[in-house]
């Protein structure tokens, strides 16, 4: 349907001309000079509008807006609405950045399982055809086989941890434990990329920790140079009646800027020197670390050790005493079983 | 048999190809970081190199874009946990003449390989007990596998 166009009205012709008005009534009555139907293909043809002042309302007409004195209510309603503009623009950028992060985190756990399921297929498949030169050769196969699916549920483990922690469904499971006790799977960690570790056994008071520990090996593995001294400290502390067991690992790596040092716990966050190199990882790794410990009532920060390499330092509440909150610099060593 | 390069930094993985390799007959050297496979590419002229994309030093793509500018037109099969699109798009169009995605089975890396490298069939494989196993993997012994179309390298990766 084609719109008319608008009907120009001739300069100095009246629009409207008045009627007669009604006796005793003060206003005048105004009719419109023209049928609408001039306008309109005939639809309104014999429409008359009339229309009916009264003088002394006249000046309360708003004609095209509003009077000044809305115009603060006005000013607020803009304000309000680009407030809320502002804010609807930031809440999507946040939930596009964490879209972005979920996916790369997909990613890279999807990297991350290709890895050791590549090995296991491809000597189970070497095994299955007898293609073992040597009864060395069988082994190894075999001991790969076993060390990266080892490998391939301690990364299921971690997804499922990062899940229970973000649906709050952690149950710990307190009992006195001993870092030394698996040593064995940590030495396998450290040997995968020819790191020296050296373990010193300590009490430890949940179950949990072992992940922990591995998880923090694991990190100081991947993320320092091959043929690194990685370092796994604990001591007993006291500090305001409140005693707690600090565990540390260090490495040799480049460390950890103290730009960076809070955004490490939080998950899918790799640092940009991270994301550029080729070491692989999730992302989720030290946030799992940081929900136990949480879970714990317990800290965990970064430090830059001395040798220049990132400590990465893990406080737990000793079991029968209240929680330490104490910072790292003011608590008084009771007991120490660190070593390098 | 043909000499292939194995450029792949985990130890346990270059393990496991070479020793397949070996046993079908071909002679295999193996490079655990991009520089050391760009020099050792350029300098034995292998005929074909099986390339990781993550690797210390220089990733695979920066090798094999240096390989394909310095004019070595040696054959490269791209083995790697890559298996988004962008980067087999990019590794194709850099060079390589095939793109093969982790986990794979060592049957279609095999496959891929004499492709590539445009060697015969390995022959003489050892008969064993697990005939099956490989008649499911190897086109050879699976003919209505490569009439059916679906051992296109570009098209299907990885798995059998």
């Amino acid at each position: 349907m084609t719109r008319p166009a608008a009907r120009q009205q001739p300069a100095g012709e009246p629009l409207f001309i008045s009627d007669d008005a009604p006796a005793g009534r003060a206003e005048r009555y105004l009719e419109i000079s023209r049928p609408f139907g001039d306008i309109y293909d005939g639809i309104l043809d014999g429409v008359t509008v009339r229309a009916s002042i009264d003088p002394e309302a006249a000046m309360q007409l708003v004609i095209g807006g509003l009077p000044r004195s809305r115009l603060p209510v006005l000013i607020g309603l803009l304000a309000l609405t680009l407030g809320m503009l502002g804010v609807a623009i930031v809440l999507l950028r946040r939930e596009r950045a964490v879209a972005r992060l979920r996916s790369d985190f997909v990613s890279r756990v999807s990297h991350e399982l290709r890895t050791p399921l590549t090995q296991i297929r491809l000597f189970a498949e070497t095994l299955l055809l007898e293609r073992d030169r040597s009864s060395d050769e069988h082994r190894r196969a075999l001991e790969i086989i076993d060390k990266e699916s080892r490998r391939l549920a301690a990364l299921v483990e971690n997804v499922l941890q990062f899940a229970r922690g973000e649906r709050r469904e952690i149950e710990l499971a307190l009992a006195r434990h001993d870092v030394g006790g698996r040593r064995e799977e940590l030495q396998r960690i450290a040997d995968e990329r020819h790191a020296q570790l050296v373990v010193a056994p300590a009490d430890v008071d949940a179950d949990a920790l072992h992940q922990t520990v591995l998880n923090l090996v694991d990190n100081a593995v991947k993320y320092g140079p091959p043929g690194q001294t990685i370092t796994l400290g604990t001591a007993v502390e006291e500090t305001n009646g409140h005693r707690v067991t600090r565990l540390w690992v260090d490495d040799e790596g480049p460390g950890i800027s103290a730009a960076d040092r809070d955004r490490v716990w939080r998950p899918f966050v790799r640092l940009d020197r991270d994301r550029r190199s080729e070491t692989a990882g999730t992302g989720i790794e030290l946030a799992v670390v940081h929900e136990l410990v949480h879970q714990h009532g317990g800290h965990a920060w970064v430090e830059t050790n001395a040798r220049g390499g990132a400590r990465v330092v893990v406080e737990l509440p000793v079991p029968g005493y209240p929680p330490a909150v104490a910072a790292a610099g003011s608590a008084a060593r009771t007991g120490s079983t660190g070593a390098t | 048999m043909s000499r292939i390069l194995v450029i792949e930094d985990n130890e346990d993985l270059a393990f496991g190809l070479r020793n397949n390799l070996e046993v079908e007959g071909h002679t295999v050297d193996v490079a655990r970081d991009g520089g050391a496979g760009l020099s050792r590419a350029e300098a034995t002229a292998p005929d074909l190199v099986i390339l990781d994309l993550m690797l210390p030093q220089l990733d695979g793509f920066h090798v094999l874009r240096a390989l394909r500018e310095r004019g070595v037109a040696t054959p490269v099969l791209i083995l790697t946990a890559r298996g988004e699109e962008t980067d087999k798009v990019r590794g194709l169009r850099l060079g390589a003449d095939d793109y093969v995605t982790k986990p794979f089975d060592y049957w279609s890396c095999s496959r891929g390989s004499r492709r590539s490298s445009g060697a015969p069939a390995a022959r003489g494989r050892p008969t064993t007990s697990s005939d099956s196993v490989k008649s499911r993997c190897d086109p050879d012994l699976a003919p209505s596998r490569v009439a059916a179309g679906q051992s296109s390298w570009r098209q299907r990766n990885s798995t059998c």
